[in-house]
């Protein structure tokens, strides 16, 4: 147990910074908290939309269930795209190991910081839709216990279930020379297969009847996952048998895998880390590219050598995908079934696309984290004879090369589904590819401003660093603000008001970038 | 004007005292100029400031005559540089580093491959070029990033503790390839704590002593009569002895 809060406070110290933060608060600091408090006070807001929702709707027994579900579902998500790198990327592995800690301490360390962060975040939700429940109608002392119940374990199972993917992808891939290359592209593969599963599936819901889809999603749980199945007892019934056997189920699945990973985590550690090698390798002829190639390619080699940088970076084109293929399954439905006067629903989406593109457009940013990712790796650029530019440019490229190929491909395909005149055609794809040079370049500018070369972990740098989180919404929010005018204004005036968007969009954009290669020195 | 000119060059970190305080030195061609001191002495501060990594406000610093505020990939273009700890592109192959830098200082094909085969060849790391940097040991991170840097055949090498981490047979390559380059009348400079290696390497050496220099000339002169070492320790003890008195 000693060992246990030990490492746990070595861990806290090193994400928080606690020895590097100063009395006041820097710009930086100030920006973190920003850049968190703003996506956070969208989704509480949802979230509060979704429990007064099913107020509305007579569901008001359903609010914990769903409180429930949405934890477990963003603790899934959460603990899918940190497991590998919480579990397995740390550097301290080879300090830890070599300390008489037990191996299983160390798991438990870890592992444990995995469900802290999904608990907080189920905590807020819980509570949240807790609140709107006891505010609206009666509630019984079980309440409370309920709620404390859910709060604690609800993120377990996920933590436990996207731990041991990761386990298995990793485990698959570290056979092959380009391990993480391959264990990244199996996640992505993991992500459209979860997403898109329920809509290949053929299973369709009608929009019209939101009660009936909102009871729909409670089944299909109900069905496909246990412990939901459990606490939703808890919640109907709430016998003290019930309890018992939710809280020993989650605590049994937990200790057993907890178990089971200390025995293999070391075998584990040592396969992921042992590279294969080829020792029979002869200097033949070499290929001689100009520098911009040369720091494209080292560049895009960065990016796909770790899970960490491409699932998080590349995810909002994942998502785009998703939606394209989405849009193709059901808007036939959707218009065949919607009402005529609620034909404009679909002309607003018809005229906010481009829009909706351009914010998965900018939910991959990889160029807000490619500096910092040099990380010790920096001096090579610094002492090299290479132009601010030259450097500059190759990140913004990469940042590109994950963004247009798959933007121009999905804007003729949601064109077509559409049926988009020539002109709508052309701004489907060109709005979100301005959106994307724009926030490649910004995302360059806001890294250098405030990039951090002295990091433990890729996730350190990736997810919760502050130029990943402004790179990220700096973006969406231009996008936003462009968007709000869109929906306001339909007609004639809005194929105008696009191009007129990227015209604007494209000055900003020469001057930010402008001002970026012209700042200070890398 | 030296390959190198050091000209009463100062650092300060934010909120500290100088790190290194107006030291002026020059490095000439064909020098093997050694910069020694105890840990902490400003060495690497230097070096770093030197090669562009760390910015400084006092002094100047010029490589074959351009200086690296004013004109740093001029001066970039001249020479190569090793820090103490090479940390290198791991997800790159060392074949794949090594054509990465000499992509960067525009080495014509037959040439690099002439010089890779020649280089990796000593330090016996041609086997292992074709495998992920990540699978390499301290050792041979050093050897391939040694390989890169004389890939262009620089007019000036800079290294940081060159023999800290290397194999006897490694460090005995290392210093064959800075006899060669000295012989075309290239420079070497290099920081080190080990003086033997030093005494018998160097032409010229400099010694800094918390971010002064309190020598700066040629072996000749130092060991007429006695060792580097030796020297070495009677400096540092002539400057402890100052500092008390002072204070």
């Amino acid at each position: 147990m000693r060992h246990f809060l030990i490492l746990l406070k070595v861990r806290i110290i090193s994400q928080v910074r606690l020895n590097t933060l100063k009395g006041k608060a820097s710009i930086g600091d100030k920006m973190v908290i920003i850049g968190i408090l703003l996506p956070f006070v969208i989704v509480l807001a949802y979230i509060t939309g979704l429990a007064y929702m099913l107020n509305e709707y007579n569901m008001r027994e359903h609010i914990l269930a769903y409180s429930f579900l949405l934890s477990t579902v963003l603790s899934l998500f959460f603990a899918f795209f940190s497991a590998s790198d919480e579990l397995f990327g740390k550097r301290d592995y080879d300090t830890l190991m070599s300390l008489p800690i037990k191996t299983s301490i160390i798991v438990v360390s870890r592992f444990f910081y995995i469900y802290f962060l999904n608990t907080v975040v189920s905590l807020i939700i819980m509570l949240l839709m807790g609140a709107v429940y006891f505010s609206t109608g009666t509630v019984n002392g079980v309440f409370w216990i309920k709620i404390l119940i859910g709060i604690l374990t609800v993120s377990l199972v996920p933590s436990i279930v996207a731990s041991i993917v990761s386990i298995l992808v990793l485990e698959a891939s570290s056979r092959l020379k380009y391990s993480r290359a391959v264990s990244s592209i199996s996640y992505m593969c993991i992500i459209l297969f979860l997403v898109l599963a329920p809509t290949l599936s053929g299973y369709k819901l009608d929009p019209s009847d939101m009660k009936l889809i909102l009871t729909n999603i409670l089944n299909q749980f109900n069905q496909v996952y246990p412990m939901f199945y459990l606490y939703n007892k808890i919640l109907v019934t709430g016998t003290v048998g019930d309890f018992l056997i939710y809280i020993a189920v989650s605590l049994v699945l937990t200790v057993i895998f907890i178990i089971g990973l200390s025995f293999v985590y070391k075998r584990l550690n040592t396969k992921i880390r042992s590279m294969s090698s080829n020792k029979k390798y002869e200097v033949k002829t070499l290929k001689r590219s100009s520098i911009l190639k040369a720091l494209y390619i080292k560049e895009i080699k960065r990016l796909f050598s770790s899970t960490t940088y491409i699932m998080n970076k590349v995810f909002g084109m994942i998502m785009m995908v998703i939606f394209t293929i989405s849009l193709m399954i059901s808007i036939t439905k959707v218009m065949e079934n919607m009402p005529i006067d609620n034909i404009n629903t679909v002309e607003i989406l018809y005229g906010v696309t481009p829009y909706i593109m351009s914010l998965m457009v900018c939910l991959s940013n990889t160029s807000s984290v490619s500096f910092s990712l040099e990380g010790k790796n920096i001096w090579i650029i610094k002492t090299f004879p290479l132009s601010k530019e030259l450097v500059v440019k190759s990140k913004i490229l990469v940042n590109l090369t994950v963004t247009i190929p798959l933007t121009i491909i999905n804007g003729i395909i949601i064109g077509r589904v559409f049926g988009a005149t020539l002109f709508d055609s052309i701004i489907l794809v060109l709005l979100p590819c301005a959106f994307a040079v724009f926030s490649a370049i910004y995302g360059v500018a806001i890294n250098l401003r405030f990039v951090n070369y002295s990091w433990q972990s890729e996730l350190q740098v990736v997810k919760q660093s502050v130029s990943s989180l402004l790179g990220m919404f700096g973006g969406i929010i231009l996008v936003l603000i462009a968007a709000v005018p869109k929906v306001l204004w339909s007609g004639s005036i809005a194929g105008i008001y696009d191009v007129v968007t990227i015209l604007i969009l494209s000055i900003v954009t020469s001057m930010l970038y402008a001002k970026t290669i012209n700042g200070e020195p890398i | 004007m030296g390959i190198l000119d050091i000209k009463n060059f100062s650092k300060v970190y934010k909120g500290q005292k100088k790190a290194v305080d107006n030291i002026s030195l020059s490095v000439e061609n064909g020098d093997v100029f050694g910069f020694i001191g105890h840990n902490g002495a400003g060495k690497s501060t230097t070096i770093k400031s030197v090669v562009g990594i760390l910015d400084f406000e006092e002094g100047d610093i010029y490589i074959d005559g351009h200086s690296i505020k004013k004109e740093p990939l001029k001066c970039k273009s001249t020479f190569s540089y090793i820090p103490d700890s090479p940390e290198l592109y791991e997800h790159l192959t060392g074949i794949q580093y090594l054509n990465f830098v000499a992509d960067i200082f525009g080495v014509p094909e037959d040439v690099r491959v002439k010089r890779i085969k020649e280089h990796s060849g000593m330090f016996g790391i041609t086997e292992s070029l074709g495998n992920l940097i990540s699978s390499y040991s301290h050792g041979m991170k050093q050897k391939l990033a040694i390989t890169g840097a004389i890939i262009h055949e620089p007019k000036l090498l800079i290294l940081d503790e060159p023999f800290v981490g290397l194999d006897p047979k490694a460090v005995v390559v290392l210093k064959e390839i800075m006899k060669k380059m000295t012989a075309k009348g290239n420079a070497i400079f290099f920081s080190t704590h080990v003086l033997d290696v030093a005494e018998r390497l160097c032409n010229k050496v400099a010694m800094i002593n918390h971010g002064k220099l309190v020598y700066s000339g040629t072996m000749d002169e130092i060991i007429q009569n006695q060792t580097l070492e030796e020297f070495f320790m009677k400096e540092l003890k002539d400057e402890t002895f100052s500092n008390s008195s002072k204070s």
